[in-house]
């Protein structure tokens, strides 16, 4: 595939993060090391009282996974995703049987699911 | 389920008779048995077994390492046996003393293995080099919590060999730390030992399970309270703590999974301790007198038996030869018909107060006990005897 | 469509079951075991085969959370341990986890030893100062004037330099990092765990309920930061030099990473060495 010169290259993958709701103790690890900064501490409260972190620039991720290698409790992990993956329209519950762990929210990392 | 009991390797027998010592038997017994893996600290009177063990044990098959100390050694063992070898530690009572903690994570997690104390006198550093039987409570009592503990106490060299082996197989029947409390004069005194050969050795395998790793649970009890056993490396993921867990062996951490825990653990021996208690008995049967004795002292009062029937006293001696579980059903039976006990030992009163506790006031329990560093006299023993019977 | 990485990689590594786990937010232990999990993986390694041996304390609760045969032993000797599992059944591989109290205090003469005999394993020591599950008392890491509840008015003895002990008693592989270094920690796991000897990796990780509150640093994250600041990559530096210094710098790196036969290996040749074909091994499982 060739393209004008001078134009930037087209992506074929973006970047997706994966929040355990639950499981995040609001430490804000994520948050601060992120290297494009695309996370914040989202609005509401999770069952333990925490503000979980969400994907405040969807584009802007990378899927690098460093939120996932800081998290002390294993909430988060980024993963690089194809472009036509429409994460938004993944089923609650397949989330929770994929990861076998029986948590009710697993989130796709937007503030107000 | 029980494995079927498999005889020694011969690799490791030294069948023939020998002329050993209590400790160079008591180190044969271990061979015998099937022990791969030692660790141990220098400690008088106990060394010698490992001396021994360090030089045989490389033409065998096995390893043994001194350890910097005895909090390592005794853990160094149960890490051993996780890893599927069969183990076992010595010491003497400063170093049981350093022991105990891990006795009671040998116990908790339920990890076969033998722990020899070969007691001098005590108590602190006491009498390196001379006899003593004063750690026969800590023996039961040493470690914290509730635990129950078997161990075994032999009277000669031939018994050192002979009870190292039972040793063995307790620890693997009942998945437990199995004590040998032997004592100075025993395990330097040198008598006949004859080790047969491997063929007629029985010896009991590690109860490994025989289910896959899904349907295993590390720490449910078979139909005999006991579970079965897997080692490292075979694909079980297992956890093994000693907090108090489930069957899972997770961290429990409440009341329910403490009782269920800790009761199946103490009734596991509570409740078969008729068949692992063991004693003899010598003359007892017309006794008005009997003797409850053990280890090198039961020797002594062998004569002393000898020098009350020639004066017409009726004396007669209990030996137990499995210390814990005490042989209580037998001692409550003759505190039935027996004039008194006399329980002679080197302490100021140990196994006295299980053996009075047994008699339940329906025979006097009289105490023949000294300091140790030296064996009773037959006739300190007959002197005893006579006031007993009055 | 395409599977989506739905489950997170650290999954398999860990007892799902026993999750959310007991460790406070932000604190570092957490992050330590990610990086572990990672180092795993990398290391392609058969999991049935590495096992994990921990002891007391807040660090000492990894085993617990850890899908490997994993081994919660007792406070100060998860490395005896370990060296007779290891020895016993030398194709495991066994990594020690556990914390700077237990490692180095009540366990400290087993650390000595074991670096000095080279047994083959993989200590890994968070150092957060302090003893964190019991209530936050004085380690013999805590700086000095830091305070703690049982040097309530600022400790006053000399802490440890861990890597200079670790090297001084012979350990093959020593590094240190902080919790923020998490590529780096993942890196040395890998090579410690591939490493034939003694290897020691320290990483320094807050205690954001006890020492860093107790001591006026912030919490979890904002140490975090602070670690980022103060410390210095200094690969190959001399460990008698790494003194943690926390007004100054904090120095991070591989400091050593030589060659030296195995306790197994020396044992294996002085007997065969002197008893030749009548040496019948060392029998492991």
């Amino acid at each position: 595939m060739t393209e004008a010169a001078g134009a930037p290259k087209a992506r074929k993958f973006r970047g997706e993060v994966f929040i355990d709701w639950d499981r995040c103790k609001g430490c804000g690890f994520c948050i601060d090391f992120c290297p494009p900064k695309v996370l914040a501490f989202s609005a509401e409260f999770n069952g333990h009282g925490y503000h979980p972190p969400y994907l405040a620039k969807e584009d802007a991720c990378t899927g690098c996974d460093l939120c996932g290698l800081y998290c002390p409790d294993f909430a988060i992990h980024g993963a690089r995703v194809a472009k036509t993956d429409d994460v938004m329209m993944v089923d609650c519950r397949l989330l929770r049987s994929a990861n076998g762990n029986g948590h009710d929210k697993t989130r796709t990392g937007k503030s107000g699911d | 389920m029980m494995p079927t009991l498999t005889t020694a390797n011969s690799k490791s027998v030294l069948t023939g008779a020998h002329f050993l010592d209590g400790d160079q038997a008591a180190c044969e017994g271990a061979l015998a048995a099937g022990a791969n893996f030692a660790a141990g600290y220098p400690i008088t009177p106990s060394t010698e077994i490992v001396e021994r063990f360090a030089s045989r044990i490389p033409t065998v098959g096995g390893i043994f390492l001194q350890m910097e100390d005895e909090l390592a050694s005794s853990i160094a063992v149960v890490g051993a046996a996780w890893g599927g070898a069969k183990v076992f530690t010595v010491t003497s009572g400063p170093g049981f003393s350093l022991m105990m903690e891990h006795l009671g994570y040998a116990a908790m997690t339920e990890t076969p293995l033998v722990l020899v104390d070969v007691q001098r006198g005590g108590p602190s550093t006491g009498l390196p080099t001379l006899p003593g039987q004063a750690d026969m409570m800590q023996a039961r009592w040493g470690s914290h919590g509730d635990y129950e503990v078997i161990a075994l106490c032999p009277n000669s060299p031939q018994e050192c060999f002979d009870l190292m082996i039972d040793a063995f197989n307790l620890a693997e029947e009942y998945r437990t730390p199995v004590l040998m409390m032997m004592d100075e004069s025993v395990g330097h005194m040198t008598e006949k030992v004859v080790i047969p050969p491997a063929e007629e050795i029985k010896i009991l395998p590690r109860r490994y399970t025989s289910l896959p790793p899904s349907e295993y649970l590390p720490f449910r009890p078979g139909a005999d309270g006991i579970p079965e056993m897997v080692k490292a490396g075979d694909g079980y993921r297992i956890h093994v703590t000693g907090l108090t867990h489930d069957e899972q062996g997770y961290p429990a951490m409440n009341w329910q999974a403490q009782r269920k825990l800790v009761g199946r653990l103490v009734k596991k021996i509570r409740d078969n301790a008729d068949r692992i208690t063991r004693w003899e008995e010598h003359q007892v049967d017309d006794a008005e007198v009997v003797m409850v004795a053990y280890g090198i002292t039961s020797r002594v009062a062998k004569r002393a038996i000898q020098l009350a029937r020639a004066e017409g006293l009726r004396a007669g001696l209990l030996r137990p030869v499995v210390v814990w579980p005490f042989p209580e059903k037998r001692v409550r039976e003759l505190a039935g018909r027996v004039h008194s006990f006399l329980v002679v030992e080197m302490n100021y009163g140990q196994m006295f107060y299980e053996v009075e506790r047994c008699a339940g006031g329906r025979a006097r329990t009289e105490l023949l006990g000294h300091g140790g560093g030296m064996v009773h006299e037959p006739e300190e023993i007959l002197q005893a005897l006579r006031e007993a019977a009055k | 469509m395409s599977t989506l990485p739905m489950v997170n990689p650290v999954e398999p590594f860990l007892r799902t079951d026993r999750m959310p786990h007991i460790w406070c937010p932000g604190c570092g232990i957490g992050t330590t075991v990610n990086c572990f999990a990672r180092a795993l993986v990398e290391s392609k390694l058969p999991l049935d085969k590495v096992a994990l041996v921990s002891g007391i304390g807040c660090t000492g609760r990894v085993a617990g959370y850890v899908r490997l045969d994993s081994f919660h032993t007792t406070h100060g000797r998860a490395i005896p341990f370990a060296t007779g599992l290891k020895l016993s059944n030398p194709n495991l591989n066994v990594v020690v986890y556990s914390g700077d109290g237990d490692l180095i205090a009540i366990g400290g003469n087993h650390f000595i030893h074991a670096a000095r005999r080279n047994v083959d394993i993989t200590v890994i020591c968070v150092n957060n100062f302090i003893y964190g599950m019991t209530g936050g008392q004085t380690a013999p890491t805590t700086p000095i004037g830091a305070t703690a509840t049982t040097s309530p008015y600022g400790c006053f003895e000399r802490p440890f330099n861990l890597p200079f002990l670790a090297e001084s008693s012979g350990a093959v592989y020593v590094a240190r990092w902080t919790a923020f270094h998490v590529r780096h920690i993942a890196h040395s796991m890998v090579e410690a765990i591939h490493k034939k000897g003694f290897s020691f990796i320290e990483i320094l990780a807050p205690c954001p309920t006890l020492y860093q509150r107790r001591n006026k640093m912030g919490d979890g994250l904002e140490t975090m930061h602070f670690y980022k600041q103060h410390s210095v990559i200094k690969n190959g530096a001399r460990t008698r030099e790494v003194d943690i210094n926390l007004q100054g710098e904090i120095v991070v790196g591989k400091f050593v990473d030589i060659e030296r036969p195995t306790l197994q290996q020396t044992m294996d040749q002085q007997l065969r060495q002197t008893l030749r074909e009548q040496y019948a091994g060392p029998g492991g499982v």
